[in-house]
């Protein structure tokens, strides 16, 4: 026999999860919002975080997105311990340099526009692509540029990790939906037990 | 502190209003649908970030004028800090 209060408490939507539309804003922030429907939202989203990534970019004389490749011996071994309980020993080359270039952790999520850098970690040292874009430059480099440009070379570094890591939050509201769904969408009726008029 | 300084049109602080405007705005937008919402909680989440920025001003500036009273000096840091807990309290 079901309980009175069975009838009157709406049930929350279930959300469904657009895998397609998240990974199309991974590769472009809010192409996956276009690709919804959302245009003005996808609009907006391209447009405020490619302009933050790519005008931090510019503040850093476009050298301040790059995943060097010289961590070496114990720089690539990580051993995870939870207290005194080693959970894992392992050697990762990949995660030794990511470990040296963390700001490279938050651009990535900018997309496609951080593959650049990845496609000179995989490339000979010797070669060059893209032009140079976002090859890691030397330490001379590095130097000169980090006393010269000063607050703006830090500044724009800020601006490309923060653009990478807001659009983490614009791929899940291309999976799930925003946070907050408009109050018709937000409930459906409860369904009714068999035998019972609506 | 050299306030002429602070104020000229290279410096890189007011870099930060664009900062926050964009922030204010790509993280209401990921909340709601609507554009009034969107576009009253950026409001809502710039006008918070902007007051934290300056009551972190208002103590920095209390502690480095040297050459300001120390009245002064202790009425900027105590706005700052009070203004930093008020911010606690306000939706």
């Amino acid at each position: 026999m079901s309980s009175a209060t069975d009838t009157k408490q709406p049930q929350p939507a279930k959300r469904h999860f657009a895998l397609e539309a998240a990974f199309l804003s991974f590769l472009m922030p809010g192409l996956g919002q276009i690709y919804q429907g959302r245009i003005g939202k996808g609009l907006l989203f391209m447009a405020c975080l490619y302009g933050m990534f790519f005008y931090g970019m510019y503040m850093g004389k476009w050298k301040n997105v790059y995943l060097p490749t010289d961590a070496e011996g114990e720089q690539t071994h990580f051993v995870v311990k939870l207290r005194n309980w080693e959970i894992a020993d392992f050697k990762s080359k990949f995660l030794g340099n990511l470990w040296n270039r963390m700001p490279y952790a938050g651009q990535f999520w900018i997309g496609i526009a951080a593959w650049p850098a990845l496609v000179h970690y995989y490339t000979p040292a010797d070669q060059e692509r893209l032009g140079g874009f976002q090859k890691t430059p030397s330490n001379e480099e590095l130097n000169d540029l980090q006393r010269e440009h000063g607050k703006n070379w830090d500044l724009g570094l800020v601006y490309t990790i923060v653009a990478g890591v807001l659009n983490i939050l614009v791929i899940y509201d291309a999976l799930a939906g925003p946070a907050f769904r408009p109050e018709s969408e937000a409930h459906t009726p409860a369904r009714q037990p068999e035998g019972v008029a609506a | 502190m050299n306030l002429p300084a602070l104020f000229a049109i290279h410096n890189i602080y007011w870099q930060l209003p664009i900062l926050i405007v964009v922030v204010s705005l790509v993280y209401s937008a990921t909340r709601f649908d609507r554009w009034d919402m969107i576009i009253k909680e950026a409001l809502r989440w710039g006008l918070r970030m902007g007051l934290f920025l300056f009551g972190i001003v208002l103590i920095l500036l209390g502690l480095s004028l040297d050459d300001w009273t120390m009245t002064w000096r202790a009425g900027l840091t105590i706005s700052g800090i009070g203004l930093e807990i008020g911010l606690l309290f306000i939706k």
